[in-house]
């Protein structure tokens, strides 16, 4: 569907990584494959280093890592925050809510709303729909949108599908109204007979976890990973994201009266290079335009990768210019987004460590 | 449909192999650039360009481009 939004604005982004950096000639020893396909899997999906969360890290600490250092930057005022979207699919709890959970160690004010949304690939697009749609009431001025997954303990070690890409890391965004009458334009579509694309089959209520969903089994490629581990069916996701992202985005353009030219950077989900190559190309959008590298350094962190790669190819950039940005995000659910949005004069645009 | 519009096509998919090194007898599998990506990539791209679907598995018993090229035909 198409979504229009107006008079709402990004005033900035910040990107929170782990500190503890893994390579991925540390982990192939742990694969069931010679190290030369090794090598050519990392050359082919751009493999390199990603970030890792340490032991007994959450969604949540990450997050308040970053809300601590807006505040002491004085870049964010606490008493200003009249939304707290988190979206992430690593919660602290099944109940309650972990933006709630956020919301009480800073001790916000409650007259807020406090949301988990359950979305992954495209959860920056899906988080900042619902944003622009809180902003729309009288008495909310300011969304802190956080994006948040730390993922890689719910990935097998031994799986050679999932484990080199990924990452795990938080963003804060800040979503406010503006009094430019610029249009947002949007779109978004949905298909849940793909659920089991990329799914964690245990520990939900459907199949709890046990001493069973722990055992490992290996895959027909020589993968080894339990019922507990996610697990994603790569060349379906390849082919979904071929096949549905290309049409969604010149749908985009073509609503917004918008060339494929006119838009300066395409900031999509980053699963790895050689997708969003492929993309890249099916669209007729030179590489450059379209940042990789964001797998390669820091791993695919879900609904992270979009402002990690607006903070890591753009920088302070966007708090000096004016960029017409479109944004992508696809995957988990199924589920497709996108946003073609001007960014201009942020009040931050940078990446942390935790 | 001509094998050297194919040629070129099937060459589209790679970004590192020298555009002499596609032929109709090349076979494809030897060529240090080629990895399962590159066939789900090609498999893609014959789908969307010439609206017929080849299978992975199909694909499997297929050496050369002119050999998929033929296969493509009927």
């Amino acid at each position: 569907m198409n979504l229009k939004f107006r008079h709402k604005k990004i005033t900035g982004i910040l990107t929170i990584l782990p500190e503890n950096e893994v390579k991925f000639e540390d982990e192939m020893d742990q694969y069931n494959f010679s190290p030369a396909k090794s090598l050519k899997l990392k050359m082919a999906m751009g493999y390199n280093t990603h970030r890792v969360a340490k032991e007994g890290v959450c969604a949540s600490d990450l997050c308040i890592r970053g809300l601590d250092y807006l505040f002491e930057k004085k870049l964010l005022d606490k008493n200003e925050i009249d939304a707290l979207i988190l979206v992430t699919q690593s919660p602290d709890y099944f109940m309650p809510p972990t933006s709630n959970v956020i919301q009480g160690h800073f001790g916000l004010k409650q007259d807020m709303i406090c949301m988990d949304i359950n979305q992954g690939c495209a959860g920056f697009i899906i988080g900042l729909f619902q944003a622009f749609m809180l902003l729309e009431q009288d008495e909310i001025n300011k969304v802190v949108l956080l994006n948040a997954d730390v993922l890689s303990p719910k990935v097998s070690k031994r799986d050679r599908n999932s484990n080199p890409l990924i990452g795990d890391a938080a963003s804060v965004t800040i979503v406010e109204k503006s009094d430019d009458s610029g249009i947002i334009f949007g779109n978004l579509k949905m298909d849940g007979t793909g659920f089991d694309a990329l799914i964690i089959p245990a520990g939900g209520s459907r199949l709890p976890a046990s001493a069973d969903t722990a055992q490992l089994h290996e895959d027909a490629a020589g993968n080894f990973r339990s019922l507990n581990h996610l697990v994603m069916k790569g060349d379906e996701v390849f082919n979904f994201v071929q096949r549905e992202v290309p049409p969604m985005i010149e749908q985009l353009l073509s609503t917004a009266g918008c060339s494929r030219e006119d838009v300066d950077f395409y900031m999509f989900h980053q699963p790895n290079k050689f997708m969003l190559n492929k993309l890249a190309d099916k669209l007729g959008v030179p590489r450059e335009k379209m940042p990789s590298n964001i797998v390669e350094n820091f791993g695919n962190a879900s609904g992270v990768s979009i402002p990690t790669a607006i903070g890591f190819n753009l920088g302070t950039r966007l708090t000096r210019e004016s960029l017409l940005i479109c944004l992508a995000g696809f995957g988990v659910g199924l589920t497709w987004a996108s946003i073609l949005i001007r960014l201009e004069n942020l009040d931050f645009n940078e990446i942390i460590n935790y | 449909m001509e094998l050297n519009d194919f040629i070129k096509d099937f060459a589209d998919q790679f970004d590192e192999t020298d555009f002499s090194e596609f032929a109709a007898e090349t076979k494809f599998r030897e060529l240090e650039e080629w990895s399962s990506l590159t066939g789900l990539a090609l498999l893609n791209m014959i789908k969307a360009k010439y609206k017929i679907h080849v299978t992975a598995e199909q694909l499997l018993k297929i050496s050369t481009i002119g050999e998929l090229f033929n296969f493509i035909q009927q």
